[in-house]
């Protein structure tokens, strides 16, 4: 595992030629879905930053909010399935969370785009790969068809598809899941967006195509001056690809710092426990028993008070963890949501 | 245009219409049988019915061995299968005229009003089905459900005559009886079938908009929707264009199993609103024991029903495209 | 509606039957259709008890008239009091399911059963065969057999009830071709139980519940036939009354008096939509209550 050196801090940065270099900010993000029993709060009180052209990732296991949190800022999440209760989602200064569908539809592809984890899934199967992307251009461009087919074909090329001018006369279903995902990567990228939100894009695939299209991902990133938020639930990747990192539990962010600050001296108890319980060979070849964190994540009912992490805590104190509701303090280089931040000296993975 | 339907040897198609053919066969064969063997086990009095009520022995004697009923079964089964590849379907007991003659007369009206009470539950069923799946939950989609699972339960001679009644009597706005041929005058022509064809089509479209629904609102929970939104296409193109094309399948599968029922109920269409189409012709023979004529609509029906299955799987292809090898 | 029982003094069966019927009864809807279907019963078991006139009796000298205080639902065109027609009229309706489901029952149910337990040589061919029967217009093939045996409910309801079996077949086949894999199968070859034994006391009454929807459905198709044979007046013969051949006659005198053939044609719409909810109530009683939308 690699941990790439951060140069960006994460309060958004250093400042460059008077613009602010936070391409994506979030504020006091909270969002609600509506069940059954009434609206509740899936994602409480998000803040981040995201400089331009850097990485973000956002780690955290189902059910932490993750995939709630990227689909809020792309807008995807309107009623009645739910709402943005409060906070501002800025792209460049415009306010995501207060615009209406019609805005949205116009920003969605232009400036931020999106991929998601399932790329069969997510590729209509009635149309060729080629007309998908060559109709997003239209949409946005107001193209000809054949021009909006050209940037189609070189857009497949771009992600290395070969024979990209074939291929774009197939259907989603004769490609491989890596392809597909590929394709999809075409399509987010074609209308020259400048954030791309990846959802887990490498969970559904084989271990060798992930490496294949993490590697894409940053040529391109690199490419387009792209501005990426990834959201996965493997510190291998975030290794491997962020900047940045924001821990998510129970909704709320725990921590957040650079990716060599988080891995090598983390804040959080949570981030500790995540990152001793990821399977490393030993020194001498010996065998090691995998760790795990006790407990389960709480679901949308049953928060318990105070900290959300303090019934799996190894370092929890009564009365302390259960009555406080921590609010996140800076600690070094990160940002940590914990009471007893400054007391614990937690070692991560060295 | 027409590049996804296959051609060539092994194509889908071909084995489609195989298979289709393959289970239809079969069915028909023993129908017409049974239909034989019906009459075969009535003994003589067929032979009275058709000689007339009042007839002598003699008469009745005469017009038995004139139908062939005294012949075996088995010999006049055959026979008949064997006449009928060739096209002759055999003679009317009461009229002599030839079974295949009065069915040729008869199909274009059958067809007209199929179509039209078709293409009604289209125009009506499409758009109600799409905006209750869009509207789900509220007041406007338990609206349209409601009222389709009430449509699907009235028959097709109650809106037949519930239309007669409001339109053509009260207020004389559409005729109530007659057809008129295409040929003869286009508008006169939409005009008698206007009802009729409203009639027919009323329980279709509630099936459709149903299933219409039903699909959708599957179709729309796919992740393809959601990557056509993140990419910021427009609602109607997301909703008509993607979701269309996705949600057909189901939609065209109740198609295909509800056209038979649509060729059942135009049989009682025809005789409210007294068009001269095959279903009329297949009643009154029933009524007067005519049996090569209700054998013959039998044999009519099955090539329909055939047909419109057929060009049911074939559109498959087209919005399938997992189907086309 | 909570039913609080110590847990142990019911055996599984028990507690699914007694949760199956709280969600049925929950069904508002479902539950009115059945008190409706239950009181047409009634009225075809003991009408004749109840009519305030006869039938069959014909009063020229009243024809054709509309609603009054003597004739609550008017007269028809022989002069016979609607409302008794109308009473009358469920018996036939009645037989008429009793008899098309009944033998859509026993048809599809035993070739059902016999084509899922058996090799594909037995199999393959019913299949087809059913296949083929859904595929053909019901109201045609009972124009078919009827050409051949000749008008009459009995002989409209016999070939309904023959064009209605493939859906029964379907589902006994599935049922039995599942069955194979069970273990109590098995189980109960083993000890020497006939295969027919096994079919049905064992696997037929598995499949109970989703053949108690279908032949719901089924009863409001053959009331829609019935319906639409007698009014074609190849149904019931006159002069017993039937709904279909009520609205038949009063279509003939549509001109002088439409008001005559409302009355059975609502009933037939409403018997119809009776069994269809209780269809519906009986789906979701089996599978727990749907989502609504």
């Amino acid at each position: 595992m690699t941990i790439p050196t951060s140069r960006f801090r994460p309060n958004g940065g250093e400042v460059r030629n008077g613009r602010s270099p936070a391409l994506l900010a979030v504020e006091e993000l909270t969002v609600e879905f509506a069940t059954d029993r009434g609206p509740r709060t899936v994602v409480e009180n998000i803040s981040f930053a995201v400089p331009r052209g850097a990485t973000m990732g956002l780690v955290g296991e189902s059910g932490s909010g993750k995939t709630a949190t990227a689909l809020a800022i792309a807008g995807l999440i309107r009623p009645p399935t739910g709402r943005i209760a409060r906070g501002r989602v800025l792209l460049d200064g415009r306010d995501l969370a207060a615009m209406d569908d019609r805005q949205l539809a116009d920003v969605r592809g232009t400036s931020l785009a999106m991929i998601f984890q399932e790329p069969r899934r997510s590729l209509d199967p009635s149309f060729t790969v080629g007309s998908q992307i060559a109709e997003a251009v239209r949409r946005h461009h107001g193209w000809s068809r054949r021009r909006s087919w050209q940037r189609a074909v070189e857009m497949l090329d771009r992600v290395r598809i070969p024979s990209p001018e074939q291929r774009a006369h197939s259907y989603p279903h004769m490609l491989s899941g890596g392809m597909c995902q590929r394709v999809m990567i075409a399509l987010a990228l074609s209308c020259d967006p400048q954030v791309l939100i990846a959802d887990e894009p490498t969970t559904a695939l084989d271990v060798t195509i992930q490496h294949r299209i993490l590697q894409l991902i940053r040529d391109l990133q690199r490419e387009m001056g792209l501005t990426v938020l990834f959201i996965t639930h493997d510190l291998g990747v975030v290794a491997e690809m962020c900047d940045q990192v924001a821990i998510m539990y129970g909704g709320q962010i725990v921590e957040q710092a650079p990716t060599t600050d988080l891995f090598l001296t983390p804040r959080h108890p949570y981030t500790d426990a995540l990152l001793r319980s990821v399977p490393l060979p030993t020194a001498d070849g010996s065998r090691r028993a995998l760790v795990t964190i006790d407990g389960v994540p709480p679901g949308i009912d049953d928060r318990p008070p105070g900290c959300r992490f303090h019934p799996r805590c190894p370092h929890v104190e009564v009365p302390r963890c259960v009555e406080e509701v921590p609010d996140v303090r800076p600690q070094g280089a990160s940002l940590s949501r914990c009471v007893r931040s400054h007391e614990l000296t937690l070692r991560g993975i060295s | 245009m027409f590049s996804w339907i296959p051609s060539g040897r092994g194509g889908w198609t071909v084995r489609l219409v195989a298979r289709r053919v393959l289970a239809l066969i079969p069915v028909l064969l023993l129908v017409l049988f049974l239909v034989m063997l019906l009459v075969d086990l009535q003994g003589g009095s067929i032979g009275q019915s058709v000689a007339g009520e009042f007839a002598s022995p003699e008469a009745v004697a005469a017009t038995t061995s004139r139908l062939n009923l005294d012949d075996p079964l088995f010999e006049r089964f055959f026979s008949y299968l064997a006449s009928a590849v060739h096209g002759d379907l055999g003679a009317s007991w009461v009229t002599e005229r030839p079974v295949g003659n009065t069915l040729v007369d008869a199909l274009p009206v059958t067809l007209s009003l199929t179509l039209f009470g078709l293409a009604i539950a289209l125009v009506l069923a499409l758009p109600l089905g799409i905006v209750a799946a869009l509207t789900r939950g509220r007041f406007l989609d338990r609206t349209i459900t409601f009222t389709s699972s009430v449509s699907i339960a009235v028959p097709e001679f109650v809106s037949g005559l519930v239309l007669v009644v409001i339109f053509a009597l009260r207020l004389s706005w559409l005729p109530a009886t007659g057809y008129v041929p295409f040929g003869e005058d286009p508008l006169r022509w939409a005009e008698h079938l206007l009802l009729p064809g409203l009639a027919l089509g009323i329980g279709l479209t509630g099936h459709l908009a149903r299933q219409v629904r039903a699909a959708m609102i599957d179709t729309l929970d796919q992740d393809f929707i959601r990557t056509g939104r993140a990419m910021g296409l427009r609602r109607r193109s997301i909703v008509g264009k993607h979701a269309g094309r996705n949600a057909a399948s189901p939609v065209l599968t109740v198609l295909g199993l509800q056209a038979a029922h649509l060729l059942g109920g135009a049989v009682i269409v025809e005789r409210v609103f007294a068009l001269p189409g095959y279903g009329s012709v297949a009643v009154e023979a029933v009524l007067r024991r005519d049996v090569p004529v209700v054998q013959g609509a039998v044999l009519l029906t099955a090539v329909l029903v055939l047909l419109i299955n057929l060009i049911v799987d074939i559109s498959y292809g087209y919005f399938n495209p997992k189907l086309r090898a | 509606m909570a039913i609080s029982i110590p847990s142990s003094a019911l055996s599984p069966r028990q507690t699914a039957v007694r949760r199956g019927l709280a969600t049925f009864l929950a069904n508002k809807v479902a539950v009115v259709s059945l008190l409706f279907l239950l009181l047409l019963l009634a009225l075809a078991i003991a009408g004749s008890l109840v009519v305030p006139h006869d039938p069959y009796d014909v009063q020229t000298s009243v024809r054709l008239q509309g609603p009054s205080s003597s004739h609550w639902l008017g007269t028809d065109d022989l002069g016979r009091d609607t409302l008794s027609r109308l009473i009358i009229g469920a018996r036939t309706s009645l037989t008429a399911v009793a008899i098309a489901v009944g033998i859509a029952l026993v048809v599809g149910v035993s070739l059902g059963l016999l084509a899922g337990s058996s090799t594909r040589w037995l199999d393959a061919p019913l299949s087809r065969f059913m296949d083929g029967l859904l595929s053909l217009p019901p109201l045609v093939l009972a124009l078919a057999i009827i050409g051949a045996l000749g008008p009459g409910l009995g002989n409209a309801m016999v070939a309904v009830g023959v064009v209605s079996s493939p859906r029964f077949f379907r589902l006994a086949r599935a049922a039995s071709a599942a069955a194979r894999q069970e273990l109590y199968v098995e189980a109960l070859t083993a000890v020497g139980c006939s295969r027919t034994r096994i079919l049905l006391l064992h696997v037929a009454p598995n499949a109970s519940g989703p053949l108690l929807v279908e032949a719901s459905v089924a009863a409001g198709a053959a009331v829609m036939a019935e319906a639409g044979l007698s009014f074609l007046g190849l149904g019931a013969r006159p002069p017993t009354p039937s709904w279909g051949g009520m609205v038949q006659s009063g279509f003939a005198s549509i001109y002088d008096a439409t008001f005559t053939m409302i009355p059975a044609a609502v009933a037939i719409v409403v018997t119809v939509l009776a069994f269809m909810f209780v269809a519906d109530g009986l789906r979701d009683t089996l599978s727990g209550p749907r989502r609504r939308g």
